[in-house]
């Protein structure tokens, strides 16, 4: 896999957490739950800047960004804070896992840029009630 | 426990090395070759896999001497620093210190518990900035992905630490 081709893997899994947090922020109460509802925002928001990053970033490179899909699976559960909250978390988890296989495949910039993503997805699992874990993204190696 | 070699092999996702050649630390033919980021490491830090996995299980021994000193000197940060205690011994069992390493010993922790506590997140602080430009600087795509979540860990454990007790006691 081409880092262009790695690149393009980690865009098309902002658009997928772009729109599973629209689905959560819209399952969420700005007023009944509000400290919940501004970390879903403010996440929201981190995840569209990288999109936008990543789209530059591969056009850069001469090829076709990933397009969003139409939609895509939204998980069950999303009745409850404590539901929407849980599967902030594991959104999060898996960005984490995605950019940690970012910084495998790629180099210098570019591997610095996802090594400041796996940083930030790390700390932003935080605010969804995640602890912090051995190895962020490279869950295998807590298992050893 | 296996051995350093076994260990590090498992850590980069290689096969079982055998001598102590730092060309069996080359990614795999089917993983990307990274080329090593001229910014990431300073001339006075290592500039080979191996060695930088050396340098890091020396970091991360030290740091974790760090740790264990601060909590003995002062009983009322040990809980509050376990989570870091017990990061620190995670990946040392991941990257341990180099065969025949020795840690310096390390100068009596005084001052109060808040001036032991700045200085051992400043370090922390540091060994996690120093995580993140090693695994932009190495060849192995796997070594660089292991030192990035080991980086990732540090401040997630950072950011988690709980604030300081508000009883009216001197920290």
């Amino acid at each position: 896999m081409t880092e262009v081709e790695t690149l393009n893997d980690v865009l098309a899994n902002e658009h997928a957490a772009l729109y599973v947090y629209g689905v959560l922020g819209a399952r969420t109460s700005e007023s009944g739950t509000p400290d919940l509802y501004a970390a879903l925002r403010a996440s929201y928001d981190v995840h569209r800047a990288r999109r936008d990053e990543l789209t530059g970033l591969v056009a850069a490179d001469g090829a076709t960004p990933a397009p969003a899909a139409t939609a895509y699976e939204v998980p069950g559960g999303l009745e409850t804070a404590d539901g929407v909250t849980g599967a902030a978390l594991a959104l999060e988890r898996a960005c984490a896992a995605v950019y940690a296989t970012a910084v495998a495949g790629t180099t210098a910039e570019r591997r610095e840029w996802a090594v400041t993503a796996l940083n930030d997805a790390a700390v932003r699992e935080l605010g969804f009630r995640g602890t912090p874990e051995m190895f962020p993204g490279a869950g295998e190696y807590a298992d050893r | 426990m296996l051995g350093r070699r076994g260990v590090l092999a498992g850590a980069l996702g290689l096969a079982a090395l055998s001598a102590c050649d730092v060309d069996d630390l080359r990614p795999p033919e089917d993983e990307p070759t990274p080329t090593a980021s001229p910014t990431a490491t300073t001339s006075s830090e290592p500039d080979s896999d191996q060695q930088i996995a050396d340098y890091v299980g020396h970091r991360l021994a030290t740091m974790g001497r760090v740790v264990d000193d601060t909590r003995k000197a002062f009983p009322r940060l040990r809980a509050r620093l376990q989570p870091l205690a017990r990061m620190h011994r995670a990946h040392l069992e991941v990257l341990p210190a180099p065969d025949g390493d020795e840690i310096p010993p390390m100068a009596p922790v005084d001052g109060t518990a808040a001036e032991a506590l700045a200085y051992l997140l400043a370090q922390e602080g540091t060994l996690q900035k120093s995580l993140a430009d090693l695994a932009g600087g190495v060849q192995s795509g796997a070594l660089a992905r292991l030192l990035a979540s080991m980086s990732a860990s540090v401040s997630q454990h950072l950011a988690a630490l709980p604030a300081p007790a508000t009883d009216g006691r001197p920290s």
